[in-house]
């Protein structure tokens, strides 16, 4: 009787798990395998608005086409706002204006739009190019104001001292940001941004240098895209026409050249958003790289009469949410893995989902560095443990001096990492904190009560699990299909509930009963 | 290893997965497993039932009794007792004091121990260390066992007990529990106790497991382990199948001390015994079951 509820159970998740997997990759061709190659970006705007009702108006820049990103699709999400975008045909900036007369106390506002990559570069960069109207070095007026004002001075000594190192544009701005560079706290700098407080950053100073000797340059207003981000900020950057080409100083080169790895949002030293009215308001932006063109392409052939097929994908969420699924979605893998760890082969592990927590944080840490991490915490740890074992402490005051030691271990070793370029990039904001500590408790009662070998077995076994989890977790196949048919969740209860009901032996029954399946005469000798 | 795929299942032997799915899910109802995980209530349904249990001295349930601790031992002026979590499982948190001195108590593994470190132990248990799912708990003091002769000859220190796994109401398996030196007193397989299989008709010891591994000798006192024949044996079936009744569970194990003045008595009774008693009895529990056709 329950066998057969069972059985129907599964085969009804499985059926109608691998129907939607099947009719979404056969019919509407979504891709069975990651794909590499990146073509496009989301980009997403949460203005946050709050303060007395009233008029309010919202005015932000949105982001434009550059010769490297074709925006293919934006969608404004504002409850009877009034909308307009413009175009500023002068530099090409684009404006979102939304607008209401009663504004209520909290008010949200979103944009999202979608950018692909574009490899045919668009050659659109002279149209726009400044005009430019200060006035020029070595003409008699800059002359004169290098007399009268003190930033003139500075502006005339700095442009004098690059000019004697280049020949030509090219070579000026070169050796002009490698200088800013390597100096950026260069007094005559100060100067200049003293006297012209409309110099709010450094790269509208080294425009204004620029222009003062017949560069075309502007400030660039964007997002670094490298890596999908919840919150990013801008970054202005200065760029500079160069044979028909905006191009950028690239740090790490020393050169100039045309930025792919850039969005550019908006252009001219001004302010991302003005509030008109009396709310204040927070903007952020979230931008997540797409994983799959394949994908893509299948979603913007969508046929509405499909429409929710479509909408089964995550990719219909707001990005921050994406983000977040992109990582819950690999959880029920990493339970997997624990499933059949515990029941089928059977691994003793301190906690049951321990081990999965353990590996998500080694996906923030890389392995080998996780390993390591986690071993010396532990350790650390369990040192520290049988210290405060001696002045008895109460449980909880007791756990918790752990866990701030296991903070303060984290710190230093971020500290060292860092001071040595062992590793730059340490991040453990998602080191489980309260995991280690409640570890670090287990073990070391374990060791007390049952023996050093009891409690690093299970240490070790779960250690084996979280790092099992992580490689089937950080599998590219696994969790591309994870996060692109969450249907197969159902295939994934199904096999967790198949699990559940497997009454055989574990594989480490046959080794704790091998005594018994020996012949009897050999086993007792003295 | 490999040889043994098959032989597991021939011998009847009942793996984990299956002990919780084909023995414990339909015979033990949850609602009954309170009784058995709070050895406070066991022991007062044992006392209504008519079971002889071990004398409560006292149960400390708040970190303000333990200021009077000093008092509480010394009202009963017994020197001898046994301080354990009520809701404690493989014997954790267990400690046995077995006289006092000038110094303060002395252990039953020699040590001599103040009383701030008794009172630390027992705030430990409170806070729920040795609880399972570490919740709160309560503290238990108990008159203390003194073992009959056989088992101060069997034993290294501490206390044997007879585990007996009861399956609808029926012993089906008893094992012997012998503390060792390095099980610290306590009579549990996985903290190094040896397990010694006794035959189910008068209670004979048959064959002895350490670790996994057939013994004939306790390791630390040199004494033959096998041949001996428990006292009481009627009167140890016969708690075992009424604690097993008492409890409503269709399978359990069942731990009984022999106490040299009082006889066998119930310890406490376990929802999820453990499958190691069939290593000790060299014989599967699937096939011991259905060979007695229940």
């Amino acid at each position: 009787m329950r066998n057969k509820e069972i059985l129907l159970v599964v085969s009804l998740l499985t059926l109608i798990g691998s129907a939607i997997f099947g009719y979404r990759v056969f019919v509407l061709d979504f891709p069975l395998t990651p794909n590499k190659q990146v073509e496009s970006w989301h980009v997403e705007m949460k203005a946050t608005l709050g303060g007395p009702s009233g008029s309010l108006r919202l005015e932000a820049f949105l982001p434009r086409r550059d010769s490297f990103h074709t925006l293919v699709d934006e969608n404004f999400v504002s409850n009877d706002f009034g909308l307009t975008t413009q175009k500023d045909p002068e530099t090409g900036n684009r404006v979102v204006s939304w607008s209401k007369r009663n504004a209520s106390t909290q008010e949200i506002l979103f944009y999202r739009g979608i950018l692909y990559e574009t490899h045919s570069a668009n050659s659109s960069a002279a149209r726009t190019a400044p005009v430019i109207t200060v006035p020029q070095y070595k003409t008699a007026e800059f002359n004169a104001l290098r007399k009268e004002r003190v930033d003139y001075l500075g502006l005339g000594s700095l442009i004098d001292e690059i000019q004697d190192k280049s020949i030509d544009q090219r070579s000026f701005a070169l050796e002009l940001f490698s200088f800013i560079d390597a100096n950026p706290a260069d007094n005559r700098l100060e100067q200049i941004q003293e006297m012209n407080p409309n110099l709010t950053s450094l790269a509208a100073t080294e425009v204004f240098i620029l222009h003062h000797v017949g560069i075309y340059a502007r400030v660039v207003n964007g997002l670094p895209l490298k890596q999908a981000k919840r919150h990013a900020s801008f970054e202005a950057r200065t760029e500079i026409l160069l044979d028909n080409k905006w191009v950028q100083y690239n740090k790490q080169t020393r050169s100039l050249g045309e930025n792919r790895d850039f969005l550019r949002w908006w252009v001219g030293n001004v302010p991302f958003y003005t509030v008109t009215g009396q709310h204040n308001a927070t903007l952020n932006i979230a931008v997540k790289k797409h994983t799959e063109n394949a994908l893509t392409e299948a979603m913007w052939r969508g046929d509405p009469t499909r429409e929710a097929m479509y909408k089964l994908s995550i990719f219909n969420l707001p990005v921050d949410v994406q983000l977040v699924f992109s990582i819950l979605l690999l959880v029920p893998l990493g339970a997997i893995v624990v499933c059949v760890m515990r029941q089928v082969i059977g691994i003793e592990t301190f906690g049951t989902f321990m081990p999965i927590l353990v590996a998500l944080s080694f996906r923030e840490t890389k392995l080998l560095l996780g390993v390591i991490l986690f071993c010396l915490i532990v350790s650390l740890g369990l040192i520290f443990r049988s210290y405060l074992n001696r002045l008895q402490l109460l449980i909880i005051p007791r756990l918790s001096a752990i866990m701030i030691m296991v903070v303060l271990a984290l710190y230093l070793f971020s500290m060292i990492a860092y001071n040595t370029n062992i590793y730059t990039g340490l991040s453990i904001s998602l080191f489980p904190l309260v995991i280690l500590t409640m570890l670090i408790e287990r073990i070391s009662l374990s060791w007390e009560e049952f023996g050093a070998q009891t409690a690093l077995k299970a240490a070790a076994g779960s250690l084996f699990v979280a790092i099992v989890s992580y490689l089937v977790m950080n599998n590219d196949l696994l969790s591309h299909l994870m996060v692109t048919f969450p249907e197969l969740l159902l295939i994934a209860v199904a096999m967790t509930i198949l699990i559940g009901r497997y009454n055989g032996y574990k594989l480490m029954e046959y080794y704790r009963f091998r005594m018994m399946t020996q012949p009897t005469d050999s086993a007792p000798k003295d | 290893m490999f040889s043994g795929f098959h032989r597991l299942k021939d011998m009847g032997i009942m793996g984990i997965n299956s002990r919780n799915l084909d023995f414990i899910a339909p015979h033990n109802r949850r609602q009954y497993y309170r009784l058995v995980d709070d050895k406070v209530i066991t022991k007062k349904t044992a006392i209504e039932a008519g079971i002889p249990v071990p004398e409560l001295f006292a149960t400390i349930e708040y970190q303000e009794q333990l200021k009077r601790l000093g008092d509480i031992l010394a009202q009963r002026s017994c020197n001898q007792f046994v301080i354990k979590p009520a809701k404690g499982s493989g014997g954790g948190g267990i400690m046995v004091i077995k006289g006092r001195t000038a110094a303060g108590y002395l252990r039953a593994n020699g040590q001599v121990i103040t009383l701030p470190e008794i009172q630390y132990h027992i705030s430990n248990i409170l806070g729920g260390l040795y609880a399972l799912g570490g919740a709160r708990d309560v503290a238990i003091i108990e008159q203390c066992i003194e073992n009959i002769d056989l088992f101060d000859k069997l034993a290294f220190q501490g206390v044997p007990d007879i585990r007996l796994v009861i399956y609808k109401n029926t012993p089906v398996m008893a094992m012997l529990r012998l503390p060792t030196l390095a099980s610290g007193g306590r009579a549990n397989l996985h903290s190094g106790g040896i397990g010694v299989g006794l035959s189910m008709d008068q209670g004979m010891t048959t064959n002895a497991i350490l670790h996994n591994q057939y013994i004939t000798h306790h390791g630390d006192t040199d004494a033959p382990l096998l041949g001996h024949i428990m006292p009481d044996w009627d009167q140890v079936l016969d708690i075992g199948v009424k604690a097993a009744h008492m409890a409503k569970l269709g399978y359990v194990g069942v731990d009984i001390v022999l106490d040299k003045h009082h006889g066998p008595m119930l310890l406490e009774i376990n929802a999820r015994p453990g499958i190691s008693i069939q290593i000790a009895n060299r014989q599967g529990l699937k096939a011991r079951i259905s060979s007695m056709g229940l």
